[in-house]
């Protein structure tokens, strides 16, 4: 049956719908996406760009926050000048050329054309000369350039060829003379101009193209978060680099918006890589650390074995699964979906788990046969044993000691065999990357704080100072202040999370940072107070406490 | 660890001894709190039959934890055997690395009284022993040079203290008020330790947080 779905913003899809209102399938008809979105355009403005092609970084966020974001053209212009190349162009007044366009999109600066010859190909850069194709049809316009000649100044510059600029521009200066829309004078102030700007000029055709992507990214966002944000997770596996970082990143940026919970994988998915279901998300098992594409298909083997014997998961009780899913796996793939949570649904104590199972890996091969045909009449591990103890035909002498031994550590177990929050937190971010359980922060005295990162990062609550944050660090970076009074001092920029979400931008300046330095390392907990810097929305430390 | 030996052998001897208690309490090292739930604690089987036991020695645990010397060996001889304890402390050593783990190098720190000249070569023995090593045999699952042992921690705060004529957790005991009696249980000793132990770090952590006393104290300093 087909529907359509009516956005606010007056979008409209088509969807299929499924059992249960299920939602499938929906046609975004990308060859006539609506490229007047609001709703996409706001999602840009407000820098909420994490999984948007080409603007996702922190300074694509800052630029679109800066700049109104309100068409392609927009879009495509922020794409070219937050290069390196424009960002780190500096004008006659010190400010550099992608501040120039920021400042003159908003209206703060004037727009001025170095010649008003150029003003019809530089109306839509605010005057700045930001595209090579710009430069091409100057040359076309105002020195009767062909487009072969056109593009053949395109390319000196674009390659840095200073030969092949000093064979053209007297080609240009006489161009400009025989056209007669501009004096010798004025055309060589144009040519400097012209050379000056090949160090920073982009292709405005890649920039168009990627400024349609970056379009068609957001706005799916806009429309559709979790299945964006499913759609990302589900194909991280085929990402190469900073992996782990991307993911906790948009898995950060779910929750702040409130998009879909994220959970471990789970024993009632069986699920390789990243899944959505309903609101949440869940972790695929592959990627759990020590869980490859090989180890999960035997899992799926067994698992579909299991599942012909006794049902599907959700009905497996615990000595089910201990007995008949487990224990027929390798420990090493076994283990770390243990420590994740895989089994939660079976059992939330995970520490108890792994004891038992490390305690029946210790039977032989018959052993677990016996215990296979005969489980069910036991309740747990340790009256199986006792039951095998009984009645097993054991070999020798040795072998019974060795079963007593088993059933005197369940019986006496060595250590208290209860989850510790330490121990899941820390177990997660070592094999999934990210803590989703709980995290360290929840077993300390938080009573002090009077803020989230949340709250911080969708400004709830808004402080301006004494805020007091309770959070776990997650990365330090130390700088060297460069410029100003405190030239030459150290500082700190650190990455903090809660049981929430993560937020960074905070900064620790002078004998705050070098007093705390102890405290302020990676995996510690502390208590933060903080103000809030509105120049560059940071947060400033004042104080630093262990927790 | 509380040790035994065979006959002829010597329990004070590392090469010799081998553990029938061992008993473990982890601390946060930063906080330098002990850590809810982070405590290990199993007696183990002696690997010798119990007439090959060094009988002074059996008769010196069973004085000290008041019991009679039959009751201890039942303890003892009821234990699981050594190799499912070892393997189960090596276990839970292996939970607390953090959350970025990197072999010996994030394990945790072992610490306790006199350890480096005498737990920590029983450590390395029977790590040996069940094949918890390199392939030069060498113990991989901790980093034993950064062992902190409570005897060298305060060695240099009473070495001229004439009120107390030896380091032993038995003179300590009294003189730094905690209680003495039940000592010589292993976990009785680790919890003193490991509270002698943070007393005395935070010392020192106190000391080294003011940076401006040691930078550049040494300049002008001559060489005698």
């Amino acid at each position: 049956m087909s529907n359509y779905i009516k956005f606010a913003c007056g979008c409209e899809f088509k969807y299929e719908q499924g059992q249960n209102k299920k939602l499938i399938s929906f046609d975004a008809d990308y060859d006539n996406i609506n490229e007047n979105c609001s709703a996409t355009y706001r999602l840009i403005s407000e820098g909420d760009t994490k999984g948007c092609f080409q603007i996702e970084t922190g300074l694509g966020k800052k630029m679109c926050r800066e700049a109104p974001i309100q068409s392609i053209d927009d879009i495509a212009n922020i794409i070219a000048i937050m290069r390196p190349a424009c960002t780190n162009s500096f004008m006659d007044d010190g400010k550099s050329l992608a501040q120039h366009y920021i400042d003159r999109r908003k209206g703060i600066e004037e727009v001025t054309y170095i010649n008003e010859a150029v003003k019809p190909y530089l109306k839509r850069t605010y005057g700045i000369l930001a595209y090579q194709e710009d430069v091409m049809f100057i040359a076309k316009d105002l020195a009767g350039f062909t487009p072969g000649e056109a593009d053949d100044l395109r390319s000196a510059g674009a390659k840095k060829r200073a030969d092949l600029m000093a064979q053209i521009k007297p080609k240009f200066i006489n161009g400009c003379a025989k056209v007669g829309k501009v004096n010798e004078h004025d055309a060589k102030l144009i040519w400097d101009w012209i050379e000056a700007g090949q160090r920073y000029l982009f292709n405005a055709s890649h920039s168009y193209g990627y400024a349609k992507l970056t379009y068609v990214t957001a706005y799916l966002k806009a429309h559709f978060q979790k299945e964006f944000f499913a759609g990302w997770l589900e194909n991280s596996h085929l990402k190469q680099q900073n992996r782990q970082y991307e993911i906790l990143s948009l898995t950060n940026n779910m929750k702040i918006n409130n998009v879909a919970e994220i959970s471990s994988p789970s024993i009632l998915r069986m699920n390789q890589y990243f899944k959505l279901s309903k609101d949440t998300i869940y972790f695929g098992f592959s990627d759990i650390k020590g869980v490859g594409e090989s180890a999960f298909n035997k899992m799926v083997t067994r698992y579909n074995t299991v599942k012909e014997l006794i049902g599907e998961a959700d009905k497996w009780s615990y000595m089910d699964n201990l007995i008949l899913f487990m224990s027929h796996l390798s420990s090493a793939s076994i283990e770390p979906c243990i420590k994740v949570g895989v089994f939660s649904s079976i059992s939330s104590n995970r520490t108890k788990m792994l004891f038992d199972y490390k305690i029946y890996e210790h039977l032989t091969d018959k052993e677990k046969d016996w215990c296979t045909a005969n489980y069910h009449k036991s309740e747990n591990l340790l009256s199986l044993l006792l039951d095998l103890r009984t009645h097993f035909k054991f070999r020798g002498k040795n072998r019974i000691l060795k079963i007593d031994d088993l059933i005197n550590s369940l019986q006496n177990p060595p250590e208290k065999l209860e989850d510790n929050i330490t121990i899941i937190s820390d177990d997660e971010q070592a094999l999934l990357g990210m803590t989703i359980t709980c995290s360290q922060i929840d077993s300390c005295d938080i009573s002090m704080a009077n803020s989230t990162c949340r709250d911080l990062i969708n400004k709830e609550n808004a402080k301006d100072k004494n805020i007091m944050l309770a959070a776990e660090i997650s990365k330090v970076s130390e700088f060297t202040i460069k410029n100003g009074k405190n030239a030459g001092q150290k500082m700190g920029a650190l990455e903090v999370k809660d049981s929430d979400c993560c937020l960074d931008g905070i900064l620790v300046f002078g004998k705050t940072w070098k007093d705390n330095r102890h405290v302020l390392v990676e995996n510690n907990t502390v208590m933060l107070m903080m103000k809030k810097s509105y120049k560059n929305d940071s947060f400033t430390v004042e104080k630093v406490w262990q927790i | 660890m509380e040790t035994i030996a065979r006959n002829g052998e010597k329990a004070v001897n590392p090469q010799q001894a081998e553990p029938i208690q061992i008993a473990v309490r982890m601390m946060h090292p930063r906080k330098l709190d002990f850590v809810e739930g982070g405590t290990f604690h199993s007696y183990i089987k002696p690997p010798y039959k119990r007439d090959e036991l060094h009988m002074e020695t059996v008769q010196w645990h069973a004085k000290n934890a008041g019991k009679k010397v039959d009751e201890v060996l039942d303890l003892w001889y009821n234990a699981p055997e050594q190799k499912v304890v070892w393997s189960q402390f090596i276990d839970f050593i292996n939970k607390y690395h953090g959350p970025i783990k990197k072999g010996k190098f994030s394990a945790p720190v072992l610490s306790g009284h006199n350890i480096i000249s005498y737990d920590n070569v029983i450590f390395s023995r029977l790590c040996t022993r069940y094949k918890y090593c390199d392939a030069n045999d060498e113990q991989n699952v901790v980093l034993l040079n950064k062992s902190v042992d409570t005897l060298h921690l305060l060695n240099p705060w009473f070495e001229n203290n004439p009120e107390l004529d030896s380091l032993s957790l038995d003179k300590l005991r009294p003189y730094l008020g905690l209680e003495s009696k039940g000592s010589h249980d292993a976990f009785k000793d680790v919890n003193d330790c490991g509270i002698i132990m943070r007393r005395f770090l935070r010392y020192h952590r106190a000391l080294a947080e003011n940076k401006g006393y040691f930078k550049n104290s040494f300049s002008g300093e001559l060489c005698e």
